[in-house]
C-alpha cells in the first residue's frame, strides 16, 4: 500500500472510532528536506502517529502543534527554517526550509451512500 | 459542508486508487470554514475555493497535472478574482505504477518484496502454480498463465513496469515479443547483452521486428552498476534503476551534486 493510503486508511479508523485527529502535510519546502510537498503524517487525540513529515527532526514539535489544532479546531501553518549549522550540531541532519500546513480532519459523519443520495452535492459543480 | 465533502472525496478517490486532486486554500486559524476544491481526473468536481477565478485556475492546473505521468504537489500563490492573492496547496494523487515481473523463480523473490513494500502494485507472471504462489510472493497479485495465452490474461498499460526473468530462453523470447509492443515504459530483462542480442536475433528470424523506440524501452543488462551480486543485491540494483527511470534521473552517485531532487516542472 502507498503511503498517502497508509494515511487515509488511518483517518479513515480514526473516523469510525469517533477519536479527532490532525492531518499535518508538507506544503512547501525551500532547499533540501527529507521529505518533499505532499508527505503527511496524522495525529490522533490519544497521540497516536501515522506516517512522517521529515527525517524525524519535526515529528515532536509537530504532533505537539496538532494537539492545539485538534483543541481549537483552526488550522496552522508552520515554517521550520532549519539552519544547517544548528541542524547538523543537534544531530538531526535535515536541513532546509519547510512548510507544515496542520489542520483539523473533518469528521465523517455521513457516509457516502448519504452522499450519493444528496442532489445538493451537484450544485457545487462547475 | 460541501468543502466537507470535497475532503470524504478525496479519500474516496485514494481508497478506490483513482487519479484526483484536492486544492486547499492555507489559511491560518480565524477563519469559519476550510475551502477546499477536488478534482477526479474522470467525474464531477465537488467544492469550492469560495472565488469563481480560483476555481478556473485549479480546474486548469487539474487538467495538465492529471495527465502527467509524474507529477507533484506543490503550493501556489494564487490572484483571486479581485487580484488579492491566496496560497493553495495543490495535492496530487495518483494510484501506485505496477511492477509485472515474469518469472517466479528464486531471485525474484526480492524483487517483488522490494516491489511491494515500495508500494508498487506488484504482479507475477508464471505458469507454474508451485513457484508462482501466495506463500512465496506475499502481497503480490500473481497471473498464472502460459506465454501463448499473454495476450488474454496479461494486461499492460503506460504505468507498467516490466521485469523479465525467466530464467528460460524460449520463455524470454516469448515474453519480450509480448511486451515489447506494449506500452510499457520500462523493459528490464535480467542476463547479458550477448543473451538479449541472441534472443532479439532468434525472434527476428521469425519475421518479428521492432523500432528503435520500443528497444530503447528494454533495459538489459538490468539494473544500476553497484556490482549486484547476491538474488537481494540484484534485486535492489533493478529497483533503483525503476525508481529513477519513473523520477526522470539518471542514477549514480549523488556525491558533490548540487541537488538532490529534480525541480518539479511548471
Amino acid at each position: 500500500m502507498s503511503e498517502t493510503a497508509i494515511v487515509m486508511q488511518a483517518i479513515e479508523e480514526t473516523r469510525k472510532a469517533g477519536r479527532k485527529a490532525a492531518l499535518a502535510t508538507v506544503v512547501r519546502v525551500f532547499g533540501s528536506a527529507y521529505r518533499r510537498e505532499g508527505a503527511k503524517m496524522l495525529i490522533d487525540e490519544n497521540e497516536t502517529i501515522t506516517g512522517m513529515i521529515s527525517g524525524g527532526c519535526l515529528e515532536a514539535d509537530v504532533a505537539e502543534t496538532a494537539k492545539q489544532v485538534i483543541a481549537s479546531g483552526a488550522p496552522i501553518l508552520k515554517t521550520y527554517a532549519m539552519d544547517e549549522d544548528v541542524v547538523w550540531g543537534l544531530g538531526l541532519g535535515c536541513p532546509g526550509t519547510v512548510e507544515i500546513y496542520i489542520e483539523p480532519v473533518p469528521d465523517g459523519h455521513q457516509s457516502m451512500e448519504e452522499k450519493a443520495g444528496d442532489s445538493s452535492v451537484s450544485e457545487t459543480c462547475f | 459542508m460541501y468543502q466537507k465533502l470535497a475532503f470524504d472525496a478525496w479519500l474516496s478517490c485514494i481508497k478506490e486508487e483513482k487519479e484526483g486532486l484536492l486544492a486547499t486554500v492555507l489559511q491560518q486559524g480565524g477563519e469559519a470554514e476550510e475551502r477546499r476544491l477536488f478534482i477526479p481526473k474522470e467525474g464531477q468536481p465537488i467544492g469550492t475555493l469560495g472565488d469563481t477565478g480560483l476555481d478556473l485556475q485549479i480546474k486548469d492546473l487539474a487538467n495538465q497535472k492529471l495527465h502527467e505521468s509524474n507529477p507533484k504537489s506543490e503550493t501556489l500563490t494564487l490572484k483571486k478574482a479581485d487580484k488579492e492573492e491566496e496560497s493553495v496547496f495543490i495535492d496530487v494523487y495518483i494510484p501506485p505504477l505496477t511492477l509485472m515481473i515474469f518469472g517466479a523463480g528464486h531471485d525474484a523473490i526480492p524483487v517483488a518484496k522490494y516491489g511491494v513494500s515500495l508500494g508498487f502494485k506488484t504482479v507475477v507472471v508464471d505458469q507454474r502454480s508451485f513457484y508462482n504462489s501466495e506463500e512465496r510472493f506475499p502481497g503480490t497479485e500473481r497471473i498464472v498463465t502460459e506465454t501463448a495465452k499473454f495476450s488474454e490474461e496479461v494486461l499492460i498499460d503506460s504505468r507498467t513496469y516490466v521485469i523479465v526473468m525467466n530464467h528460460h530462453l524460449e520463455r524470454d523470447q516469448e515474453t519480450l515479443k509480448f511486451v515489447l509492443p506494449s506500452k510499457a515504459p520500462y523493459i528490464g530483462v535480467l542476463g547479458p547483452r550477448s543473451r538479449r542480442i541472441r534472443m532479439l536475433e532468434a525472434i527476428e528470424k521469425e519475421g518479428v521486428r521492432f523500432e528503435e523506440e520500443q528497444l530503447e524501452r528494454m533495459y538489459s543488462p538490468v539494473g544500476l552498476d553497484i556490482g549486484a551480486v547476491t538474488s537481494e543485491e540484484i534485486a535492489i540494483s533493478i529497483l533503483a534503476e525503476i525508481i529513477a527511470v519513473k523520477n526522470g534521473h539518471k542514477g549514480g552517485f549523488l556525491q558533490n551534486s548540487a541537488r538532490i531532487h529534480q525541480l518539479a516542472k511548471s
